[in-house]
């Protein structure tokens, strides 16, 4: 049995960097012309950044210039019929989509509202609230603005 | 920052706004849209500092995407690994709602009640739910009492609360049974219908989540 105390084995260190890989990618963070080195120091240093961030109750952490935010949204849909994620369900009146109704995910009370077709000024986006409550504007380019 | 919206026009427009999201709510938007007379009282914007001229004014849609937010606004923190940083938040409008709010339910028998317009009484969040919760059929209510006027518990109810597109509560009273309800208890139509008769202050979310129109009684 695995005490924890082992120094890990060559495969169980390939398994852990193509994880801690994949998971840096699919939360939008490079991995590019990183080393093998660099991935596990960068994955450890994000997790800091999240227990951090969770500690001191704020609902997002700072990586190169970019804003993370905390909830389970790594990426918007481009169609507001889309959902963004397992566990996400439609709520609200009219049909899938439409401008009253938002998708929500009930375990962590988080919102994303399809706002693509707002009047002059601002680009279409999703308003989500996080689920701290704060509420950010993110665009289909993936940037994100407080509201 | 709370503007006074009784000049003729602006008034009109602002009860059809008003009216316009108690259509689309539940069950007690629907109640208040029957028992609150938009056309007599005093209506009011609660907006961030920032609005000028006209954007008062227009209520179906937001305004400070790219606005110079004032660096005192703006919240410090820290994070390993990396220098102290300036994040820009706004100082969002809820805080000030919440003060008004927590104004409001100085009366011993006042109550506040906030439609959570996407919550159901089943959804896993609301068993860590801070602030008190009460469910009328499929529908989920957070209700305030004279002992939660802190701001902080009325600021943390709201947060809990707030749903865009859709976000209405008002303030009114309730009989001694409901303000000693615990969380998670059952609310009957009547008792809605009684609040939504009590009413003494109404809002609705606006200006795409940034303000708030605000409806008092005279």
């Amino acid at each position: 049995m695995f005490s924890g105390n082992e120094p890990l084995t060559d495969a169980q260190l390939e398994d852990q960097l193509h994880n801690d890989a994949k998971w840096l990618q699919a939360n939008g963070i490079s991995t590019e012309g990183l080393s093998e080195r660099d991935i596990l120091n960068k994955y450890n240093e994000i997790q800091l950044k999240i227990l951090n961030a969770k500690l001191s109750n704020t609902s997002y952490f700072e990586d190169a210039g970019k804003i993370f935010l905390m909830g389970s949204v790594s990426q918007v849909p481009d169609r507001a019929t889309d959902s963004p994620g397992e566990g996400w369900e439609w709520r609200g009146k009219g049909p899938v989509g439409g401008k009253e109704g938002s998708w929500y995910n009930p375990s962590a009370e988080e919102s994303l509202h399809p706002d693509l077709n707002h009047p002059d000024g601002i680009q279409p986006h999703w308003d989500y609230t996080d689920p701290s409550g704060d509420k950010w504007r993110i665009f289909l380019d993936g940037t994100i603005e407080p509201k | 920052m709370i503007h006074n919206l009784d000049n003729g026009h602006i008034h009109c427009r602002a009860a059809d706004f008003i009216d316009s999201c108690l259509a689309e709510g539940k069950t007690l938007a629907s109640l208040a849209r029957e028992s609150v007379d938009l056309s007599t009282g005093t209506l009011t914007s609660v907006v961030p500092k920032e609005y000028v001229g006209n954007q008062v004014g227009e209520f179906d849609r937001g305004h400070l995407l790219g606005e110079e937010i004032d660096v005192k606004t703006s919240r410090q923190i820290s994070l390993v690994s990396s220098a102290p940083m300036s994040i820009r938040t706004r100082p969002g409008s809820d805080r000030e709602l919440a003060q008004i709010l927590s104004k409001r339910l100085e009366g011993d028998d006042s109550c506040c009640m906030l439609e959570n317009y996407l919550a159901s009484p089943g959804d896993p969040w609301l068993r860590r739910a801070k602030s008190r919760i009460v469910i009328y059929a499929s529908e989920v209510y957070h209700l305030l009492t004279h002992a939660d006027l802190d701001k902080d518990s009325v600021r943390q109810a709201i947060r809990e609360s707030e749903s865009i597109p859709i976000f209405i509560g008002g303030v009114g009273t309730v009989a001694e049974r409901l303000s000693c309800l615990t969380s998670g208890a059952s609310i009957s139509g009547d008792d809605l219908r009684t609040f939504a008769n009590s009413l003494s202050f109404l809002f609705v979310l606006a200006y795409d989540g940034e303000g708030y129109l605000c409806w008092q009684k005279e």
